[in-house]
């Protein structure tokens, strides 16, 4: 029956006194309704033999919406053969939480050559959005590296959409790549350091990178790693209402590359994008992540994680099945990484920012002599490590030394015996 | 520093205008979490977007260490966008199915009442819970925040500062009364 606002509040003051009667109770109580409050006894009745019959609750929780029904509404805003600025959308390449990706060319012709055209769709349009890419576009299109794709135009459209044109990339993202090369450990760290180079090359530049993540680094049909989005986080975060949160949440949803630094909202800085780098690194030695979660855990968790959790080392968190994507055994994997390699990683990941590695080149060098078993600096501070490391370097070298050492002992020993 | 551990600190501070700043900034996070989860097509559902919502509610709260009236209102003002984003998907799948072609049922209103889909029912408990509000307004809370904002009883009797009993009573109430009005 329809309900009155006026009704309701009787019938809860009724529903009070009610229930907190038994069975029996509540009959006599009904009958003895006075007359102002006659017009609820059906509601009354109902409402009381329902609540006394057992089983699910009613309006508990929602209902299910049937999962296929609105699919098609949250396609893309934008169409094929559509016009944005210059350019000419074919196909759509992806969509993320805060952009639209699609295949695009240069309408007018000044060049065939068909590009990926990054489409800020959850962006807030502010007045100053083109001055800002006018200003950062620039600097973006002036990094030129073999390892990073190449960022072309930033602009906004007439009807004041704004764009971003870039190097369009056929790969794979670096980790699924390796796994399904069944890369080597060695090979590994080798594709690891086109990488660092990137990286440096755009540090140098006084650009961060700022999302550091396996699904950014592409891995091409000829095994050369490429890095997008270059810069490009800083360029779509509106420095007063675009807030670091909103780039972690609408960007990956799970800010499982993020530094501390950058959970806590504090500056951005080149060792956030080395910690990046070493989450990255984790994954493709280790196969895992540096924080173990169930995937149904609440955000906050991984948050908290990343801020308070103990890093396990990277020999600890080794599967058969990640072994041999690598090509080898868990134990002989796990037995790669523990030493050197569990070092290097942890000294990325270090939760301040200070102990990290200073700059990707650091990284890479230390990573190189591990290549070429010299003494990794993360590890220099024992001297038993330091003399291990000459001793593999130098096998016969150290070999015969030993032997010379020994002979000359034993024939001093008998020249002072026999002077004796 | 970001916008929002800015204002936390604000509001740590006593500084109550932070409060209506960290919710419109929430409002607008809330939303287009929402709206992107729900672009990503697949499994979408509303109620997924129902504890989506809540995981990123409880992440703000948890970020700052709020004083416990802070919380409180927090989570109740989580609960309502929660609603309305809620209802306007709903609303927007039912133009959508109409808009198809689909047999408009509610033409015969008693024929709709007798079948009442999942997205009517939820627009008509949220047009009864307007009604109730006016009768008893912690009832209608209560409501919002168990139907729409999938709280726990615990989480509810903390945000309303009442004990649970309260809330189990309360509840109870309103569920009846709600069942009532829906019929």
């Amino acid at each position: 029956m329809v309900l009155s606002a006026a009704q309701m509040a009787r019938m809860s003051r009724l529903l009070e006194q009610a229930l907190a009667l038994d069975e029996a109770g509540r009959k006599h109580w009904l009958q003895t309704l006075s007359d102002e409050q006659r017009d609820l006894e059906p509601a009354l009745r109902r409402a009381l033999l329902s609540q006394s019959k057992t089983g699910v609750e009613a309006l508990a929780t929602l209902p299910k919406i049937d999962a296929n029904e609105g699919k098609e509404k949250f396609k893309s805003t934008f169409q094929a053969s559509a016009m944005v600025g210059p350019y000419q959308l074919i196909r759509q390449l992806g969509t993320g939480g805060m952009a639209e990706v699609w295949l695009a060319q240069r309408a007018d012709g000044a060049y065939k050559r068909s590009l990926a055209l990054k489409l800020p769709t959850a962006m807030d349009l502010r007045a100053d959005i083109a001055k800002r890419f006018a200003r950062e576009r620039d600097i973006l299109a002036g990094l030129e590296h073999p390892n990073i794709a190449r960022f072309y135009d930033a602009g906004v459209s007439q009807e004041g959409l704004p764009y971003l044109a870039m190097e369009y990339v056929h790969g794979e993202p670096i980790t699924q790549w390796c796994d399904t090369h069944l890369l080597e450990v060695r090979d590994r760290i080798k594709l690891f350091l086109q990488v660092l180079d990137a990286v440096q090359y755009a540090h140098a530049r006084k650009v961060l990178h700022r999302d550091i993540k396996p699904s950014n680094i592409l891995v091409t049909g000829s095994g050369q790693a490429r890095l997008l989005d270059f810069g490009v986080a800083k360029l779509l975060a509106d420095e007063e209402t675009q807030t670091q949160l909103t780039q972690l949440y609408g960007q990956a949803f799970t800010p499982e590359y993020a530094s501390p630094e950058m959970i806590r909202g504090d500056r951005v800085q080149e060792a956030s994008d080395i910690y990046a780098l070493g989450v990255v690194l984790y994954e493709l030695l280790s196969g895992s992540r540096p924080y173990q979660l169930k995937t149904n855990a609440p955000l906050g968790a991984l948050e908290h994680a990343v801020l308070q959790a103990q890093i396990p080392q990277p020999s600890s968190q080794i599967t058969e099945e990640s072994a041999m994507a690598r090509a080898t055994t868990a134990r002989k994997l796990s037995r790669q990484l523990r030493g050197d390699l569990d070092a290097i990683v942890l000294k990325a990941l270090q939760r301040d920012f200070r102990k990290r590695y200073l700059s990707a080149e650091t990284l890479a060098d230390e990573l190189q002599r591990h290549l070429n078993a010299m003494p990794v600096n993360a590890r220099l501070a024992n001297p038993i490590y330091r003399l291990s490391r000459f001793v593999l370097r130098h096998r016969t070298g150290v070999a015969t030394t030993a032997i010379v050492v020994m002979l000359v002992a034993v024939a001093l020993g008998y020249v002072f015996m026999r002077s004796a | 520093m970001n916008q929002i551990t800015q204002l936390l600190q604000r509001l740590q501070a006593g500084d109550a205008r932070a409060r209506d700043a960290l919710f419109a900034v929430a409002y607008e996070e809330l939303r287009r979490l929402a709206r992107s989860r729900l672009r990503d097509g697949g499994r979408n559902t509303v109620l997924e977007t129902t504890s989506l919502v809540n995981e990123s509610y409880l992440r703000f709260v948890n970020a700052g260490e709020l004083r416990a009236e802070d919380r409180r209102a927090f989570f109740a003002y989580a609960s309502q966008v929660m609603r309305s984003v809620i209802l306007n998907s709903v609303r927007e799948r039912l133009a959508e199915r109409r808009g198809a072609g689909a047999p408009q049922l509610t033409l015969h209103t008693q024929l709709a009442e007798a079948l009442p889909g999942d997205e009517e029912t939820i627009l008509k408990v949220h047009e009864a819970l307007l009604v109730l509000e006016q009768a008893d307004e912690r009832l209608s809370k209560i409501v919002e925040m168990r139907y729409f904002g999938g709280y726990s009883v615990q989480e509810i009797a903390e945000a309303l500062d009442v004990t649970e009993r309260t809330v189990h009573r309360d509840w109870e109430k309103a569920r009846l009364i709600l069942l009532e009005a829906l019929r």
